[in-house]
C-alpha cells in the first residue's frame, strides 16, 4: 500500500482515481468469468441448472461494478483537479498577503483585500467540493463492499452447485476458483481505497 | 487522460495523451514513461492544469515509490509547468533537464527533487534495465533541448520534434504520412528557428535505428513514417518568421 502520511489531498485523490483503474479490470475478468460460467450452465442443461442464477448474480454485479469503478474514478480525479486548485488559490493568497504586509498605502491594500476575499470565498467553495466528493465516494465504495460481501457468498453456493454439475464439475470450479480471486482482489482493492479516502477525510476535516 | 503502450519488452514504454479533461484551450500533449520495474522515468510530464490526470494515469501502470526519475526536454510550461506539484508528489525523485534551463526551471517550485543538469553533449541514464541516452536537439525549438533514445526498445521521445497540431481524440499513430504533413507544416516552419540545428539533428538521428518515434505533441512515426519524416523535415525552411 502506498504511504499516504506525507502526500497533499490532490496526490492522495490520484492514488484513488488510480486504484480504481486496478478494481476495473479485475471486475471485467469477473464478467468474463461469469459469461463463460452462463454458456456451460446452457450446455449442461440439468446438470447444471442450479449454477444460472448464481452466474447471472454474478454477471450483473460484475457490470454494476465497472459502472461504479468507472464512476468512482472520475469522482476521484475531479476531487484531485479541486485539490490541485485550492492549492493554488491557497499560494496566491498567501502571496497577496505577503504584498499587503509590505505596502502602506490603504487604498492599495483595500484593492489587495478584495482580491483576497474573492479568493477566500473561492477555497471556501472548493473545500466544500472535496467535502462533498468524499461523502459521495463513501456511499459508493459502501455500495460496491456491499455487493462484494454478497458475491462472496453466491461463490459458496456455486462451489456446492458446481459439484453437481457431474462432467461439467472441473470447469465449474475452475470458474468458482476465479470468480473467488476476483472477488478477493476487489475486496483488498477497496480496503486500501478506503484507507485513503479515510485520510483524504481527516485532512479536509482539519484544514 | 488516454494511455497507450508502444513498447512491451523488458520493460514498458507508454504514451500518455488526449486528455479529456483538459480545458479546451490549453495544446494537447503527449507524455511518455519507461516502466522498468522499481524504477520508472517519466518523460515531459506536461503542465500544471493537466497534473492530475497524469498522476491518475501514471499510477495505473505503476506505484509512485517506483517514480524515481522525471525527464524536461527543454523549459516550455506545457512541459514542464506541473513540477511544484510532481515536487510534493515525488521529493525523493530526480529531474534530468538541460543545464542552461536549471535556474529557469526552478521557477516551476523545486524545493525536494534533485535537478541533474544533462551537459550540452547529452547523457546516459539506466534504469534497472532500460539504458537510455539523451541526445542532444539544440535550437528544436528550444537553445537548451534533448531528446531520449532507447536503442533497446527502438524508440525516439523527439520533443516538439514531429508534433502535430491536433484535435484531442485522434489516433495515437500516423496512418496516412502525406495527410499528415498539413498538420505538422507550420509548427514545424515557425517553431523550429534554425535550419543548420535542423540539419545536425537529421544526420545524427539518420544513424539510429529508430522503429518510433514519438512526439511531444500529435502523433507517433511508425516504421517507414519515421524515414519519410526525416525526409520531408530535411526539405523543409524554418525560421519563417524572419523574412
Amino acid at each position: 500500500m502506498d504511504s499516504v502520511d506525507t502526500q497533499p489531498p490532490f496526490v492522495i485523490a490520484a492514488l484513488l482515481a488510480g486504484r480504481l483503474y486496478r478494481m476495473l479490470e479485475t471486475a471485467k475478468t469477473m464478467s468474463i468469468s461469469s459469461s463463460n460460467a452462463k454458456c456451460i450452465s446452457i450446455r449442461g442443461g440439468t446438470k447444471t441448472v442450479g449454477f444460472k442464477p448464481l452466474s447471472d448474480y454474478i454477471s450483473d454485479m460484475a457490470k454494476d461494478t465497472i459502472s461504479i469503478s468507472s464512476k468512482i474514478s472520475s469522482i476521484a480525479l475531479q476531487f484531485s483537479i479541486t485539490a490541485v486548485n485550492e492549492k493554488r488559490a491557497l499560494s496566491a493568497l498567501s502571496d497577496f498577503t505577503k504584498v499587503i504586509n509590505k505596502i502602506s498605502d490603504q487604498n492599495k491594500k483595500d484593492s489587495l483585500y478584495f482580491i483576497n476575499n474573492k479568493l477566500e470565498t473561492k477555497i471556501t467553495s472548493l473545500r466544500q467540493q472535496q467535502f462533498d466528493y468524499c461523502q459521495l465516494l463513501t456511499i459508493l465504495f459502501d455500495d460496491i463492499a456491499q455487493r462484494i460481501r454478497a458475491a462472496k457468498i453466491i461463490v459458496i453456493n456455486s462451489r456446492t452447485e458446481a459439484s453437481r454439475a457431474e462432467e461439467y464439475q472441473n470447469n465449474l470450479f475452475s470458474i468458482a476458483d476465479n470468480l473467488e480471486s476476483c472477488s478477493e482482489d476487489i475486496a483488498s482493492e477497496i480496503k486500501t481505497c478506503r484507507f485513503y479516502l479515510v485520510n483524504l477525510k481527516n485532512m479536509i476535516e482539519t484544514e | 487522460m488516454k494511455s497507450t503502450i508502444i513498447y512491451n519488452g523488458k520493460y514498458k514504454w507508454i504514451a500518455f495523451g488526449r486528455d479529456p479533461d483538459k480545458p479546451e484551450k490549453i495544446i494537447d500533449t503527449n507524455q511518455y514513461m519507461v516502466v522498468d520495474g522499481s524504477r520508472s522515468l517519466l518523460m515531459d510530464p506536461g503542465g500544471i492544469e493537466i497534473f492530475s490526470s497524469m498522476l491518475a494515469a501514471v499510477l495505473h501502470h505503476t506505484d509512485i515509490e517506483n517514480l524515481t526519475d522525471i525527464f524536461a526536454s527543454h523549459q516550455d510550461p506545457d512541459i514542464i509547468s506541473s513540477l511544484g506539484l510532481w515536487d510534493q508528489a515525488l521529493p525523493e525523485a530526480k529531474l534530468h533537464a538541460p543545464w542552461i534551463w536549471e535556474g529557469f526551471i526552478r521557477h516551476f517550485g523545486l524545493n525536494n527533487i534533485s535537478y541533474n543538469s544533462i551537459p550540452d553533449e547529452g547523457q546516459s541514464v539506466n534504469l534497472n534495465t532500460a539504458k537510455l541516452v539523451f541526445i542532444p536537439a539544440h535550437y528544436l525549438h528550444s537553445s537548451g533541448n534533448f531528446h531520449v533514445y532507447d536503442p533497446e526498445a527502438k524508440i525516439l521521445m523527439s520533443g516538439d520534434v514531429g508534433a502535430a497540431l491536433e484535435p484531442a481524440d485522434a489516433s495515437m499513430y500516423v496512418e496516412d504520412f502525406s495527410e499528415h504533413i498539413n498538420k505538422m507544416k507550420l509548427f514545424h516552419q515557425r517553431w523550429m528557428p534554425s535550419n543548420r540545428a535542423k540539419q545536425d539533428w537529421i544526420d545524427r538521428v539518420r544513424k539510429l535505428d529508430i522503429e518510433y518515434m514519438a512526439p511531444q505533441h500529435g502523433r507517433i512515426f511508425k516504421g517507414d513514417n519515421v524515414k519519410r519524416f526525416l525526409d520531408w523535415f530535411e526539405g523543409l525552411d524554418v525560421g519563417i518568421a524572419v523574412k
